[in-house]
């Protein structure tokens, strides 16, 4: 059942759904995780490397969501939150994966013909964005694949413009030198 | 072989493209499912009436209770921990002895005596021993509980400090506004571990403060002499300031931790924002020691009133997450074992003013007060925190 609400604004649709979700309406809860849960999924997809655990982590911060809706005063602000609450999922991700860390062998390649040299750098982007901390992938993945300025990024973090960039160049280069042990 | 990268921002945003796949409908329908499974978690009544429904459900249960004869008796407190003494709302300052407290009205501050034994006026409030009115960013108590420091007694930049051991020797008073530039408007005092010196911090803008442009002025105060040293003008920290056991690091709101040069050292939630000067938020992410110095406690605050309790353990440079709902840390256990936290909205920023009055009037659904092994487990309530009179907790030494 799709709401009357959505015929107002989209962002004043948006706000009303979130609000109507904090109540406990399911319906309105389903919009907002069908809405969303394609860049949820992919964000948590390109810090973690893997689907399986993009699953997880995209299903804890829904269901994160859902619980802690009520608290919600603002629900502007509702988009910034799912950002921040994937973010921490993805982070005690990438925390577990650490306490039981799995060696791919078959990963391991001595040589790359060239039809394979895609793959094979493909293969070492990513051993080495793995090697990242979770705030240095987090900041990548919110610059290069959403595509935030970094006023905005600056904006979600709540931290002046020249932090963010700060921080982004430090991660940029965190990942220039684990590439460089990677390759 | 060696290969050579050029990171450009188009080889990082295809390579992480690549990274990621849609999701698939079982994806959605899982989620739907989980939180179905939790429904029962959420209080699905429209907000204006869930006060009122539980208004009721508490009056038919305490109805219950009475007809049937049951006593309501507090949960038993956990070891090593005890109720000091109730006290009205307000902004509690207690002693780190736990003998005194300070209350504020909307008049100034008050310095009374905890404990069964306190004495109180013929209405049942407690009467002060010391009392002054004016200015105030909150008060101060040095270690040994001895003096108790606080800003103005009628002069902005004044400090004034109290011997509760000697009280006909009255204040001694030490003006900081011609050390320091600006609006002298102190804050957040924190007595240093040693008893030597005071942290304070002014901001450069009044409350209420925009984020924007607005920085934290920090500075320690000498208490022998009343000389002023900066240690800095321009981080992004504010309100709260702890001190490390040692006395050689700050922490402050966001996870900041800064050595007495105001040099950054450690930054311990560095995806959360700084929060801006003179905006107290609820929930207070501010960095506490355990009693050794080789643990730190914080809420990482994920809405405006929730967040985690996270420890930092020796060496680790990760965090552990040791409850998943929390707003403020009380306080660790002597031996450090355990931590007091509070969920919920704070009772402190709750106050109302009503009418004209003077009177202070609380709102909101109050706040729990839990317990927690540092090492992980369940944690334990220990009360409600609720809009009467709020327990003062003290631990035995």
């Amino acid at each position: 059942m799709k709401h009357a609400a959505l015929s107002a604004t989209p962002s004043a649709a948006s706000d009303t759904l979130v609000e109507m979700a904090a109540r406990g309406d399911r319906h309105a809860f389903e919009q907002l995780v069908e809405t969303r849960v394609d860049r949820i999924f992919r964000t948590a997809c390109a810090i973690l490397g893997n689907e399986a655990d993009a699953r997880d982590a995209t299903q804890e911060a829904f269901i994160a969501a859902w619980v802690q809706l009520p608290r919600l005063r603002d629900a502007a602000r509702f988009d910034a939150w799912l950002n921040r609450v994937i973010l921490n999922a993805c982070r005690d991700a990438i925390r577990k994966r650490r306490r039981s860390r799995e060696m791919e062998l078959d990963g391991l390649q001595v040589s790359a013909p060239d039809a394979q040299r895609e793959v094979a750098d493909r293969d070492v982007f990513n051993a080495a964005f793995d090697r990242l901390s979770s705030a240095d992938r987090s900041i990548l993945v919110l610059h290069h694949l959403q595509g935030l300025p970094l006023t905005e990024i600056a904006g979600r973090l709540g931290v002046p413009v020249g932090t963010a960039k700060s921080r982004l160049h430090t991660a940029r280069r965190a990942l220039e030198r684990a590439l460089e042990a990677e390759a | 072989m060696n290969t050579t990268y050029r990171l450009t921002d188009e080889l990082i945003a295809r390579r992480l493209a690549e990274r990621t796949t849609g999701p698939d409908d079982a994806l959605v329908a899982d989620i739907l499912r989980a939180t179905e499974s939790r429904a029962q978690r959420r209080s699905v009544l429209p907000r204006p009436w869930s006060t009122a429904w539980a208004l009721l459900l508490l009056a038919l249960l305490l109805a219950a209770v009475a007809a049937i004869g049951i006593a309501t008796a507090p949960p038993p407190m956990p070891p090593g921990l005890q109720v000091r003494a109730e006290t009205p709302l307000g902004g509690l300052g207690l002693s780190p002895d736990g003998r005194w407290m300070t209350p504020f009205s909307r008049d100034g501050h008050t310095v009374v005596r905890t404990g069964p034994d306190a004495p109180r006026n013929p209405d049942g409030s407690f009467r002060g021993v010391l009392s002054w009115k004016g200015y105030s960013g909150g008060t101060a108590w040095s270690p040994d509980s001895r003096y108790v420091a606080w800003h103005g007694s009628g002069s902005v930049g004044v400090v004034t400090i109290y011997d509760l051991e000697n009280p006909g020797a009255g204040p001694r008073e030490i003006s900081v506004a011609q050390q320091v530039p600006g609006t002298a408007w102190v804050l957040g005092m924190r007595w240093s571990p040693d008893g030597s010196q005071i942290l304070f911090e002014t901001s450069n803008c009044e409350y209420p403060c925009s984020a924007e442009g607005a920085a934290t002025q920090l500075y320690l105060l000498d208490v022998a002499t009343g000389s002023v040293d900066v240690i800095s003008r321009t981080l992004p920290v504010g309100y709260v300031g702890t001190w490390s056991p040692d006395g050689e690091s700050l922490g402050f709101i966001g996870g900041l931790i800064v050595d007495l040069r105001g040099t950054v050292v450690r930054d311990l939630l560095p995806l959360v924002p700084e929060i801006p000067p003179a905006v107290p938020p609820t929930c207070l992410s501010v960095p506490v020691w355990s009693p050794d110095g080789r643990r730190i406690a914080i809420i990482e605050p994920l809405t405006a009133d929730t967040g985690r309790l996270l420890v930092f353990d020796p060496g680790a440079a990760e965090p552990r997450v040791l409850a998943a709902d929390a707003c403020r840390i009380t306080g660790w256990s002597p031996d450090g074992e355990r931590i007091v936290f509070v969920t919920g909205d704070s009772f402190a920023t709750k106050l109302v003013q009503e009418g004209n009055s003077g009177g202070m009037r609380p709102t909101g659904p109050g706040s729990d007060a839990w317990i927690i092994g540092v090492e992980g487990g369940e944690p334990q309530r220990i009360f409600h925190l609720g809009w009467g009179e709020v327990p003062i907790l003290t631990w035995d030494r």
